[in-house]
């Protein structure tokens, strides 16, 4: 049931689970996921609600113990005890339910993960500032953190998180509950982070919010990491274009120019539209000389577009003929 | 980027500077030591510290009532005055002297020892009892909101952030009792006390709170529940009250038994260890009626108290006696609590690290054993002081000790068994997981995540191993060969009930634990207590009392031929239990195919 696509052994892997297994009672969260996440990758693990996002975060996190299974992180073995301090240093974890304290201001709490983080305190006050600049935070330095908006608190949880510039951010389900200034705010701190070099594994149910910000998407079903695609693969993908062609003429005298290029593979009617879905072969150039054609035999061409597929109509395609070809050795 | 930098003064220099050196610490202090709380807590301590004065000063002779010396009339139809302070003798109290120049004659010195006392006994229970509850209050706080676990997850080690924790979280009770310390040390130093005594005393009750506050921060790493903060303050106060006053009320001042160890997790108990050195007479000492509160509780009635000052100094361990010197004494006590406070730590850093560890890893649990052990049988070996029966009170002792192990081991039980999910993933993947050189018996002896039956048992074995050899040497005369049969079967109940514990601890329920405890609770209490209603007393049924948790009763009753039944039925209950827990652990390391195959 497991199709896991497996990564290229030269580039570097941040992060690398085998086998990991989390199980309470006989319900297994995360069963037998094989991660792997390049260096430099925002990573987003989409599933529902009870997939396992949450277990599998917290354990690469070092939150929660495995049942079963290991993490490496650069190759190196993450452990829950007193070793895996240095691994620690460069991990930042931001909860979904991203706890705060009711004593202290903006400054201190920042201030104190800081000194947590053995930053030196040469660097400590200049850090502070950065990340309160980055977040967008800095007249708010001196509140006390219960003052804060959901979304300040939000940001104020991610300036912790990345207060000790870790080169791997692990975000669980960040901008859920954020309205649409405040997603934005927050998609554009992990564009900076993520130009900065930081490898970003993001967990939400929401598709859309991955797509916009990840190189890669995982997707999460029942505990197993069912798919992971990269941009790359969307690419492979596109390889056969789609072409939107509108003409103000008659879709016949269209349809028998079209069938007459060798690219042209198929084409479909699209409903209460003068215009033809045409599925292409050829590449760029191939399209431009495919659209002189058309108008060199004289056809009112009004659109010649390609069309985006969308990351979800793709994934949607993949799943299907991944279940097709399932179905087809299933007894 | 240098202006960030430059101090604004020497005081926040200095307080980074710490800070850097423990964050835990500056992030507590920062949350509670603002300017108001200090004004507040500055206030009230000064305060109380006049008030305390001032008592003790109502105490003396009423100054206003002195005596005219012009007329020879008025010194007999003055009214005599009496106090605690006067130095004169009288049938019921002390008569007020005055001296030449008509000045009262003042007892100065145990007026500055009653303040001293005061203090101490103030300053060291709110310290025990509140800092404590503090401690514990705080962690709970942080677990709920989950604040700790991001802690957790930073480079920190266990101890930087929990040495934070002890040092900051109760800061503002710190700062009380330490604008107390002038007025105790003055106080002692007037009292005749040397300052090294005072401030070994300190130290003692700094080490006390270091045992306390680790055994409150344990607790609320095992127990995550906000009553549990209450519940241990409740019970740290109840065991000052209570050592404190088996120390003083018993005639001996010391039980002669293993309880005399309690004592020794008392810094209270010190105070009269130290008061001798002052030289003020014994039934002086008014304790635990302590200073102004127990004089008024009391009356006048200074003969109440009369108690030997010889409190610990007549402890003996392996018939050595440890405590005659003052300083030597409070140097044991020191160490006892720091040694304590070691085996605690080992339990704080696993469930630091990682909650679904268990409290002590089952290496931990020999070593602990063994210490327990030996000194448990130390202070069982004291002799009665008219010596009266010497192998009946060493067999009394010899019970005790393994009362000790009765709720050692129990104790054992829930902490190193590890959770129901835990087990069941190492029934399940056992043989996925570590090296292929990992062999079960080593994996039941040392192993993180296996069941603890086998540890238990080798616990016990090492307990029974230790105490066998002492039945020969220590001066048991007859009793003996009847130690040692009570010892077989005493062990024997250990390991039927921590049997029956794990059994409990690895169903599903969410209360397993109280479940666990209410079982247990009631087979040690109910099998005497319904037998001795039925009228069925030791002598007439040896054999069934071989199955409560005092088999030593039933000894003197017994021939060797009900001692083999006990003993055989002992071990067959056991087997019963174990292979039951065997087979459900079986059945939940089945893997899903084979359940799913077996219902299908």
């Amino acid at each position: 049931m497991t199709q896991q696509i497996t990564a290229t052994h030269n580039s570097t892997l941040a992060i690398a689970t085998y086998g990991l297994t989390k199980r309470y009672d006989r319900h297994i969260a995360v069963n037998e996921v094989e991660l792997r996440v390049k260096s430099g990758e925002i990573y987003g693990l989409m599933g529902v609600n009870g997939a396992g996002k949450t277990s599998m975060m917290k354990m690469l996190a070092a939150a929660e113990s495995p049942t079963k299974g290991e993490i490496y992180y650069n190759g190196d073995r993450l452990l829950l005890d007193s070793s895996s301090s240095n691994i620690k240093k460069y991990i930042g974890y931001l909860p979904d339910n991203y706890p705060l304290y009711d004593d202290l201001t903006v400054w201190d709490y920042l201030d104190y993960f800081a000194r947590l983080y053995k930053i030196p305190a040469s660097r400590r006050r200049v850090r502070v500032y950065e990340v309160l600049e980055l977040v967008k935070l800095e007249d708010k330095r001196n509140s006390l953190i219960p003052t804060l908006s959901r979304g300040m608190k939000q940001r104020l949880g991610l300036a912790r998180t990345i207060i000790h510039e870790p080169i791997i951010l692990l975000l669980d389900e960040p901008i859920s509950g954020l309205d649409s200034i405040a997603r934005n705010q927050f998609r554009s701190i992990l564009q900076v982070l993520q130009e900065a070099g930081m490898t970003i594994v993001i967990a939400s149910p929401i598709l859309r919010d991955l797509t916009e910000v990840c190189t890669t998407i995982g997707i999460m079903e029942y505990g197993f990491l069912v798919d992971d695609i990269t941009l790359t693969d969307i690419k492979q993908y596109k390889t056969s274009q789609q072409i939107l062609v509108t003409t103000l003429g008659e879709l016949t005298a269209l349809e028998t120019a079209l069938s007459k290029n060798s690219l042209v593979k198929e084409w479909q009617r699209i409903p209460n539209k003068n215009s033809l879905q045409v599925k292409f072969l050829g590449g760029e150039s191939d399209s431009v000389n495919l659209l002189r054609s058309l108008i060199e035999q004289g056809l009112p061409i009004a659109e010649f577009n390609q069309i985006e597929e969308d990351w979800e109509t793709i994934l949607l395609k993949r799943r299907n003929y991944f279940n097709e070809n399932n179905d087809a050795f299933s007894p | 980027m240098t202006q960030y930098m430059k101090p604004t003064n020497k005081l926040i220099d200095y307080v980074n500077r710490f800070g850097g050196w423990n964050p835990q610490f500056l992030r507590e202090i920062k949350g509670k030591l603002t300017i108001k709380n200090v004004i507040v807590i500055t206030t009230i301590a000064i305060f109380s510290q006049l008030f305390i004065v001032i008592a003790n000063l109502a105490k003396l002779p009423d100054a206003s009532q002195e005596i005219s010396h012009n007329s020879s009339e008025l010194i007999y139809s003055a009214i005599p005055q009496y106090s605690r302070y006067c130095i004169g003798k009288a049938s019921d109290s002390l008569l007020c002297h005055q001296d030449m120049h008509n000045n009262w004659v003042i007892n100065w010195q145990l007026f500055w020892f009653d303040i001293f006392v005061t203090l101490s006994v103030i300053g060291t229970v709110l310290l025990l009892v509140l800092g404590t509850y503090l401690l514990i209050n705080n962690a709970i706080a942080e677990q709920k909101q989950g604040t700790l676990n991001l802690i957790r997850l930073s480079p920190q080690s266990a101890e930087s952030i929990l040495v934070g924790k002890i040092l900051g979280v109760p800061i503002l009770l710190y700062l009380f009792v330490a604008l107390g310390l002038p007025l105790q040390i003055i106080s002692g130093l007037q009292a005749n006390l040397s300052l090294s005594l005072v401030i070994a005393f300190d130290l003692a009750v700094m080490a006390s709170c270091a045992f306390f506050y680790s055994v409150g921060l344990l607790v609320s790493f095992v127990a995550n529940k906000s009553v549990v903060s209450w519940g241990v303050a409740i019970a740290i106060a109840f065991f000052l009250g209570l050592t404190t006053i088996l120390n003083l009320d018993h005639y001996q001042s010391n039980t002669q038994t293993l309880l005399d160890w309690l004592l020794l997790f008392n810094p209270l108990n010190l105070i009269i260890y130290i008061g001798q050195t002052t030289g003020i007479p014994y039934h002086h000492f008014d304790y635990p009626d302590f200073g102004f509160f127990g004089s008024y509780l009391s009356g006048y009635d200074y003969d109440k108290n009369y108690i030997e000052p010889i409190a610990l100094s007549n402890l003996l361990f392996y018939g050595k006696a440890l405590w005659t010197k003052v300083g030597f004494g409070i140097g044991l006590m020191i160490a006892n609590h720091c040694l304590w406070s070691y085996w605690i730590w080992q339990g704080l850093k696993r469930r630091f690290y990682n909650p679904e560890n268990t409290a002590i890893s089952k290496q931990q649990s020999y070593w602990i054993t063994g210490y327990c052990v030996a000194v448990a049988l130390g202070f069982s070996l004291q002799g009665t002081e008219n010596g009266q029966g010497t192998g009946e009170w060493l067999f009394f002792n010899i019970i005790l000790v393994q009362l000790l192990l009765l709720i050692l081991f129990l104790g054992f039980t829930f902490a190193l068994s590890p959770q129901h999910q835990t087990l069941q993933d190492w029934a399940r993947y056992r043989h996925q997981m570590g090296n292929k050189r990992s062999v079960l018996w080593r994996e039941l002896i040392l192993g993180e995540k296996s069941p603890s039956t086998f540890a238990i048992a080798i616990n016990i074995l090492i307990a029974t191993l230790y105490i066998i050899p002492s039945l020969i040497i220590f001066p048991f005369d007859d009793m003996a060969i009847s130690a040692f049969w009570g010892l077989i079967l005493t062990m024997g109940m250990v390991l039927f009930y921590s049997a029956i514990v794990q059994w409990i601890l690895f169903s599903k329920s969410n209360h397993k634990e109280i479940i666990a405890s209410g079982v247990i609770i009631s087979l040690i209490v109910l099998p005497p207590l319904l037998l001795s209603l039925k009228g069925l007393y030791v002598g007439e049924a040896p054999l069934t009392w071989m199955f409560t948790f005092v088999p030593y009763a039933a000894i003197e009753y017994a021939t060797p031929c009900t001692i083999a039944l006990g003993i055989l039925g002992q071990w067959l209950a056991i087997t019963l239990v174990s292979l039951q827990m065997t087979r459900q652990l079986r059945q939940a390391g089945r893997s899903e195919s084979y359940r799913i195959l077996k219902n299908g």
